[in-house]
């Protein structure tokens, strides 16, 4: 008799936990912790977690499944990510495809756009960079302006001007430096720079030209400042090179050729630089991303073609925010890879945490080592 | 010699297999043809392209589902004066045209542009709001320019929005009901031979009545194949001895 | 294409045929992306090549031998040349995007050049660009057969099967567009008359 219903108790059990399985939100999942490089190197990147858009946050309770509810609204998520940004606990990805720029809050679990409205309508939404006051600037490479929003969406001011050295042709990347309140941003079909203040937005300067020599660009894409001191990193992508400058567009040095070996670039696109001045580099042919020093020195490259963490599809815009987390736009993947830099100031802050890493001994040590 | 042959025959072959299967090409819905009385001013504005007018193969309005890779601006917000005024004499609540009606009514309401084209054939040409080509609705007589909206001219072709003289869309299939109105047949009734269908969308296997049916009801597609030029009136099967009519009601 | 075969170093002893079949193409197109001012914007190879125009797709013939290539982060790591767009030592990754529609995508993104994506929208219906990546439906109404002509295609496609054969069946850039050619959109047939279209749709 009690066996009987012991048995239905499991049935019941069985059955509860495949329909919580079934349409519950995603919750986090134990995974292996992915880093790189693996022990007994120091380790240096860390893989935190990856965005998709609505559906991080919400799902169907268990409740609606038993019931049979249907999915009450499409969650609304990335379809082809470009440009990212991060500030203030948000993720700011620009989705080429949708045309606007999503506010992912991780935190307070929910997705805000930008770029929707009537005002300030996005095309093609490629570079982001966000300021301390919290206002948005997002490149549209058609509508050839840089749009400024608050973080809530509200259209603000376009940069770029109609005619003139001014005029963007097609604005890519962009890159804020708030010491010296500049914007930078990379024109495409101008083979430039252009620089505007950020006080009035006027257009201030430009610096390159098409050519093959030092200081000239062949179809630059992406741009990072070096928050340390100024410098600006440009990614000439069908030179297959970066190119330092200084803040006023001194030609500094460069580093990289076409090649599809580590240290050379192949569809070189993101770009971003932390807080000890290395540059990481996104490379869609070779689906990693390269990590050198200031001086162009190969430190690491991390990822391979895959749709797991730590592997891209198509990589485009990359991003390092002011505490050494790099964000991957990991476009054909649709989402958003956050890794963090372990660097000296985040050991000292998680002392408990970087003590893990280096104990840390992989399930299957050689399974998880890169080719 | 023998290669002359040769490349003759395969040339012949060519040219039956496209010209048998060339059903939109030369009909009332080739848009490029200069024998039709609406059609484009200059064919060489689209290249002489037929498909060009309704899809294009990137860059589609992708607000407009009603048909793939849809290649026109189209007023969603049109409303049409439904049949029967909301309800058939059966009993059936007639709704607004689907999408997929609306995708046909975008040419022949006499309101949406029938010149309007997204993407033009070639490089650049984009235009999310529809560029307006020259147009002509007479023949060639006269000339509706660029950059003005041509809309169907009166006539029997422009369905209007009034569509209380026309066969219900946009009304549910009640063939499968216990006393099916107007003596409808059921759902899983095979089609007749020569019912032209491409895909079986009911689960029914074969071609059934039910794939005719959007969303369980009745649209212009249910009847009519813009692509099918062999029939006069694009209809899906020649209505010869109303074999159309009699394929759902069951008179 | 016996080029493919040769290292970076060995371009530079191959002569240059002038008016090359390929060659011809790219460079009135627009993705001839070397040359400016009547020069080439060469990556890797001394002097001017025609050749040039070739590296920015072909990338996976350059020359790998490389010098002295460590990471300063991990001294033990094995360095070896990178395999590029979705392929491994053993070849491609996915079976239904070829690692030749991966190289259209690269430069495609919005910034580079033109956007181009694909996909359903919520309801099924085909938005945003024509299906691509998906089998050829060949038994399907208005689709026509394997062995239906293909007149006057860039790239010795005759047949329908053609353009389909290397790719396990399925559709991909490559099938509808030939980068190589002067045809305009890169086309593999002039569209006139929506000829390109009619070629599979048999409408």
């Amino acid at each position: 008799m009690s066996r009987k219903i012991i048995g239905k108790v499991l049935v019941l059990f069985v059955i509860g936990i495949f329909i919580y399985s079934c349409g519950g939100a995603k919750k986090p999942q134990k995974i292996e912790k992915v880093f790189w490089p693996l022990p007994p190197e120091e380790p240096r990147i860390l893989y935190l977690g990856s965005y998709h858009g609505e559906s991080d946050f919400k799902g169907r309770s268990a409740l609606d499944v038993l019931l049979g509810e249907p999915e009450r609204e499409i969650p609304k998520n990335l379809i082809k990510p470009y440009g990212v940004a991060a500030r203030f606990g948000r993720i700011l990805a620009g989705d080429t495809v949708a045309a606007v720029v999503f506010v992912i809050d991780p935190k307070g679990k929910k997705v805000s756009f930008i770029g929707d409205k009537a005002m300030g309508k996005l095309r093609i939404p490629v570079g982001i960079d966000i300021d301390k006051e919290g206002k948005v600037y997002v490149a549209d490479a058609r509508n050839q302006r840089v749009f400024v929003y608050d973080l809530k969406g509200k259209f603000k001011t376009a940069i770029g001007e109609p005619e003139g050295p001014g005029k963007l042709e097609r604005p890519a990347g962009i890159a804020i430096n708030e010491k010296n309140q500049r914007l930078y941003v990379v024109d495409v079909m101008d083979h430039r720079v252009k620089v505007y203040s950020l006080v009035d937005g006027k257009f201030l300067f430009a610096f390159g030209k098409r050519g093959r020599n030092p200081g000239e660009f062949n179809f630059p894409t992406n741009i990072a400042v070096d928050r340390r001191n100024g410098n600006v990193a440009v990614v000439d992508t069908m030179n297959f090179r970066v190119q330092i400058f200084n803040q006023d567009g001194k030609f500094l040095r460069t580093f990289g050729k076409l090649g599809i070996v580590p240290g050379t670039f192949a569809r070189p696109k993101g770009i971003g630089i932390d807080s000890e001045g290395h540059i990481y580099v996104a490379d869609a042919a070779f689906n990693n991303v390269q990590i050198f020093d200031d001086k162009g020195n190969l430190l690491l490259w991390i990822g391979k073609f895959g749709f797991g963490p730590g592997e891209f599809n198509l990589p485009a815009g990359l991003y390092v925010d002011r505490a050494d987390r790099i964000y991957v736009a990991d476009s054909m993947n649709k989402r958003v890879q956050v890794f963090q830099y372990l660097s000296e100031a985040w050991k000292k802050k998680y002392p408990e945490k970087y003590r893990e890493l280096k104990l840390y001994k992989p399930s299957n040590l050689k399974k998880t080592q890169e080719k | 010699m023998k290669r002359l042959v040769l490349s003759g025959i395969i040339a012949a072959v060519g040219i039956m297999t496209t010209s048998s299967l060339a059903l939109i090409d030369g009909s009332k819905h080739d848009l490029s043809d200069p024998n039709n009385k609406i059609r484009a001013a200059n064919p060489a504005d689209v290249n002489n392209e037929i498909c060009a007018f309704c899809h294009t193969p990137h860059g589609s309005n992708t607000d407009f589902v009603g048909a793939p890779l849809w290649n026109k601006a189209i007023d969603t917000t049109v409303t049409y004066q439904v049949y029967g005024g909301g309800q058939t004499t059966g009993g059936t609540t007639v709704d607004q045209p689907g999408d997929v009606s609306r995708a046909c009514l975008s040419c022949h309401d006499g309101v949406n542009a029938i010149n309007s084209i997204i993407n033009l054939p070639g490089s650049g040409g984009w235009s999310s709001t529809g560029n307006l080509i020259a147009f002509t609705t007479d023949g060639g007589a006269t000339t509706i320019p660029a950059g003005t909206a041509a809309t169907m001219p009166p006539g029997i072709t422009q369905i209007g929005t009034d569509l209380r003289n026309d066969h219900p869309v946009g009304v549910m299939y009640r063939g499968d009901d216990a006393n099916p109105p107007a003596s409808l047949v059921p759902t899983n009734t095979a089609l007749p031979a020569g019912f032209v269908i491409a895909g079986d969308r009911d689960g029914n296997p074969g071609p059934t009545v039910g794939d005719l049916l959007r969303g369980g009801k009745v649209e212009c597609v249910s009847c009519h194949d813009p692509h099918l030029g062999e029939n006069p009136t694009f209809l899906r099967l020649p209505n010869d001895n109303s074999a159309l009519c009699l394929t759902c009601h069951a008179k | 294409m016996t080029a493919y075969l040769y290292a970076a170093e060995d371009f530079v002893s191959l002569p240059v045929e002038e008016g090359g079949e390929y060659e011809k193409g790219i460079r009135a197109t627009k993705h001839n992306l070397a040359e400016y001012k009547g020069k080439f914007l060469n990556p890797n190879i001394a002097g001017e090549y025609n050749l040039a125009l070739c590296m920015w797709c072909h990338t996976q013939n350059i020359d790998v031998t490389f010098v002295d290539v460590e990471y300063k982060w991990d001294p033990e790591k094995e360095v070896d040349k990178f395999p590029v767009y979705g392929q491994t030592k053993k070849g491609p990754v996915l079976k239904s995007v070829a690692p030749s529609s991966m190289v259209c995508l690269s430069c495609h993104d919005g910034a580079n050049a033109p956007n181009i994506t694909f996909g359903k929208s919520s309801t099924g219906t085909s938005v945003h660009s024509h299906p691509v990546f998906v089998i050829y439906r060949k038994d399907r109404k208005y689709l026509r057969p394997y062995n239906s002509p293909l007149i006057g295609w860039e790239g010795k496609k005759h047949f329908v099967y053609d353009l389909i054969k290397d790719y396990n069946g399925r559709l991909q850039c490559a099938s509808c567009h030939d980068p190589h050619t002067t045809n305009p959109l890169f086309l593999r047939s002039k569209n006139r008359g929506s000829k390109l279209c009619t070629g599979c749709h048999a409408l």
